[in-house]
């Protein structure tokens, strides 16, 4: 099920929220929401719902012998469990034509579905584990371990959330003074999200769709291949922090503050800052459980500069299992070591400078992350350097919406600032976000197929 | 500050429900597609799409005839239709309908009077090219958006898909209608929509610009020396769509009369003659003839060649839609080969004829009163 559907918005939630606060008690109020969490999982593809409820069952018994018997083993065979399940569903294919390409053998790849969601809460699982095992998490509760692991707000395209900041705040009373100022924050926090991925993502994602894919047939002309790729740029934030916006505020009704995943990742001065603002929760994960175990910087320049490239190797992989993904992780990663040697001397740039440094960096990666083969990267990057070998006006890019669109993202607050702090109870204000919904709502109506990029992750 | 908060929510929720219920409300009231359950079926039709709409005029049972097809049919006029054939036609030729969604809608138009246990008169399918592409796969539908939960028999899954932009739109302009602001329907209540321009602004050299590429007619001039090809290769030619075919003779019962119309193209807009699309297109024709011939009380009616009426550039709009006299001339000639009068030839050829004599023009089905009989 999806957030942006009238089924989430008529049907779903007023039930789950109807089921929330009608449970005095903690424990049927869990069960209520773990059994929501799985409907909604189980809505599009009822097939992965068994792998979910396994996944969390095995993870769980694991966390149980890794507590009881400081386990290493116990710990690894846990990582490798998860990492196995995600391999097997995400990178079987890849793995195995690489395999191909090396040793010549005629292979046809198998068809896997992707279990939607599977690289979120298999990271977030292993950091259960591995926080159990370095003493920093209890073993919770069966009930409260599935509801961390299936809470549906979170589930398919993250927060990543950890143990510490969802499970202590079950036992909290859904009622408990300021529910209507939490239900009315979190409500326009979800709206706010809605807006941005029908008015600005959905609506400039067309260009760079067919940018890219005439740059995967051909060739584009100059002018194509930038406003293209800063198409993608806009779209990729609006559509990614719009899922996060109504995740955040979709626990936020609940009563649940979970961790913002973008504070203004456009306003960034240098690469590390990006990755500082940028799908924040998954730039945690790999700093505590990759970067850090690895040394981080605590033994010299050459090791923190190895452990960057491994852990954003590892990043890119995660968004996808294709070579472009795990270039633009080692393009991140070169990206971040130059920043470090950089700066380690006490280097630093003009302010406005480093904003174009840094925007014409992560614009630069976009290509690898968008385009679907090198070559197509390749003939983006030749087009934008004025190398490309035809002269093509595709059209389509609407600048007034793109110029908003970067505004909005290089000056304007975040989301959560504008919903979370900022926001006072004005009622004309409530009247807007109401427009705002029913806007959407009868443009989701059509039933165009709509996802979110992060979907694929 | 508690009752403030809670005040923006009941804002909120009071503005949220009481636009959705507006919204709600006029699509009930306008019933623009006329699918809505227990809501009025007596609304004109708004909606430019035909896929959205013909499916209310395939389900009114005041029509017990219909032409089916692309849009190079949908201009035959039903009074003249109605007129010749003796029954009150539906005009459902959409624009560039596949023949998957032209079974579609023919199997809809048929299941509905099958149910109501309602005769079928008269049948006439055009077919075009799409019909005809040698090709094992085809497209079932184009880019065009095809609702297919409107052609099912369950009204309550059309609820899913009706609370959008859409139909709000299209709702608003039926409630114009209703209050006198507007005065024009995108189609007649038979179907029939007169999407040419009016006759003043015909202009024969933008005609000719469709047709030719230029102002100035060029001659049709045949290949030389003609292909040729082996009866074996002839026959692995695949037709995709004709699997539909047997299906879609298959829906209308016995006493109906099908007619398969292959439809007149400009002639320049045919396969040359002696060229290998047009063996293609001659073997394409043979077969549908033999579907055909299986199926009693059907005939097969061919202008889609060359002839005195695609000959004439000043029949056409463009390369494929003809004229209002043009498509009234089609159907007075059809009928006429259906009552086997005179000699037609020079604008159409009879590929089959399996028609039950003793059928046409029978009086079993009166048209119902106040419909057609303008």
């Amino acid at each position: 099920m999806l957030f942006h559907s009238q089924l989430f918005v008529f049907l779903f939630l007023p039930v789950a929220l109807c089921c929330f606060y009608a449970a005095r008690r903690a424990v049927p109020r869990e069960y209520a929401v773990i059994a929501l969490s799985f409907v909604f999982y189980g809505w599009a593809d009822i097939r992965f719902v068994p792998l979910l409820a396994c996944s969390i069952l095995l993870n769980w018994a694991l966390a149980f012998v890794i507590r009881e018997h400081r386990s290493m083993i116990a710990l690894w065979a846990g990582v490798v469990a998860n990492l196995a399940t995600i391999g097997y569903f995400k990178y079987k294919n890849f793995f195995l034509e690489n395999i191909e390409f090396l040793v010549g053998i005629d292979w046809e790849p198998s068809p896997i579905l992707l279990p939607i969601g599977i690289s979120f809460f298999t990271f977030q699982q292993i950091s259960y584990l591995a926080d159990v095992h370095g003493g920093r998490a209890p073993v919770y509760p069966l009930r409260k371990y599935a509801f961390y692991v299936s809470y549906f707000p979170q589930l398919i395209a993250g927060p990543i959330v950890r143990h510490n900041e969802l499970i202590p705040n079950m036992d909290l009373d859904p009622w408990r003074p300021g529910v209507a100022e939490r239900i009315a924050r979190g409500t326009v926090l979800f709206v706010v999200g809605l807006v941005k991925k029908f008015a600005i993502a959905d609506q400039i994602a067309p260009h760079a769709n067919i940018v890219y894919a005439a740059a995967r047939d051909g060739a584009v002309s100059t002018a194509d291949a930038w406003t293209g790729t800063l198409a993608f740029t806009i779209q990729i934030y609006f559509d990614f922090s719009a899922y996060s916006d109504m995740a955040i505020g979709l626990a936020m009704m609940m009563g649940f503050i979970i961790p913002a995943n973008f504070d203004a990742p456009y306003k960034a001065l240098s690469i590390r800052d990006f990755w500082r603002r940028w799908h924040m929760t998954l730039s945690r994960f790999l700093r505590d459980y990759v970067y850090i175990p690895l040394g981080g910087n605590r033994f010299g320049v050459g090791r923190q500069i190895a452990a960057q490239f491994i852990t954003m190797t590892l990043c890119g992989l995660w968004h996808g299992a294709g070579w472009t993904f795990l270039l633009w992780g080692v393009w991140h990663a070169v990206g971040m070591s130059a920043n470090l040697l950089w700066s380690r001397d006490g280097r630093t740039l003009q302010p406005i400078a480093a904003w174009i440094v840094t925007m014409l960096f992560v614009i630069g990666g976009w290509v690898l992350f968008r385009a679907e083969t090198f070559g197509a990267a390749q003939t983006i990057y030749l087009a934008m350097f004025g190398l490309g070998d035809v002269v093509s006006h595709i059209g389509g890019f609407n600048v007034w919406l793109a110029l908003a669109g970067a505004v909005i993202a290089c000056f304007g607050p975040t989301s959560q600032d504008v919903a979370l702090m900022r926001l006072r109870p004005w009622r004309p204000l409530a009247a807007v976000a109401a427009i705002g919904l029913f806007v959407v709502m009868l443009e989701v109506g059509k039933g165009q197929p709509i996802d979110f990029i992060y979907f694929e992750f | 500050m508690k009752n403030e908060w809670s005040a923006f929510l009941k804002v909120f929720a009071g503005f949220f429900i009481g636009l959705m219920l507006l919204a709600g409300g006029l699509i009930f009231w306008t019933n623009p597609h006329r699918n809505i359950p227990f809501a009025s079926l007596d609304r004109p039709l708004m909606e430019g799409n035909q896929r959205f709409i013909y499916p209310s005029v395939a389900r009114d049972l005041r029509f017990d005839s219909a032409v089916f097809g692309t849009s190079s049919v949908r201009f035959l006029p039903p009074g003249p239709l109605n007129e010749e054939f003796g029954g009150i036609f539906a005009i459902l030729g959409m624009d560039a309908a596949t023949p998957y969604e032209q079974y579609r809608l023919a199997r809809l138009f048929h299941e509905v009077r099958l149910r109501g246990d309602l005769p079928v008169r008269t049948v006439i399918h055009g077919i075009g090219r799409s019909w005809c592409e040698a090709t094992a796969e085809y497209d079932k539908f184009t880019g065009r958006e095809f609702p297919e939960w409107m052609y099912d028999h369950n009204p309550w899954n059309d609820f899913l898909y009706l609370l959008n932009n859409r139909v709000l739109e299209v709702s608003g302009r039926v409630a114009a209608y209703e209050a006198g602001l507007r005065s024009n329907t995108h189609f007649d209540p038979d179907g029939f929509g007169d999407a040419l321009p009016p006759l003043e602004r015909y202009d024969i050299k933008a005609v000719r610009e469709l047709i030719y590429g230029g102002e100035v007619p060029l001659p049709v001039e045949p290949v030389d020396p003609p292909v040729d090809v082996l009866p074996a290769e002839r026959a692995s030619w695949v037709f995709g769509a004709h699997e539909l075919m047997p299906a879609l003779l298959a829906l209308s019962p016995h006493r109906t009369t099908v007619i398969l119309m292959f439809v007149p193209f400009h002639e320049y807009f045919l396969p040359r003659p002696g060229s290998h699309e047009a063996l293609v297109l001659d073997e394409c024709k043979a077969r549908i003839v033999a579907m055909a011939a299986a199926r009693p009380n059907t005939l097969v009616v061919d202008f889609m060649r060359s002839s005195e009426i695609n000959r004439e550039d000043t029949n056409y709009w463009d390369p494929v839609h003809y004229g209002h006299e043009t498509a009234e001339v089609l159907v007075r000639i059809v009928a006429r080969a259906v009552r086997r009068e005179g000699d037609d030839s020079a604008n159409v050829t009879i590929l089959h004829n399996g028609l039950v004599r003793a059928e046409i023009g029978d009086k079993l089905f009166l048209p119902p009163k106040g419909i057609g009989q303008e």
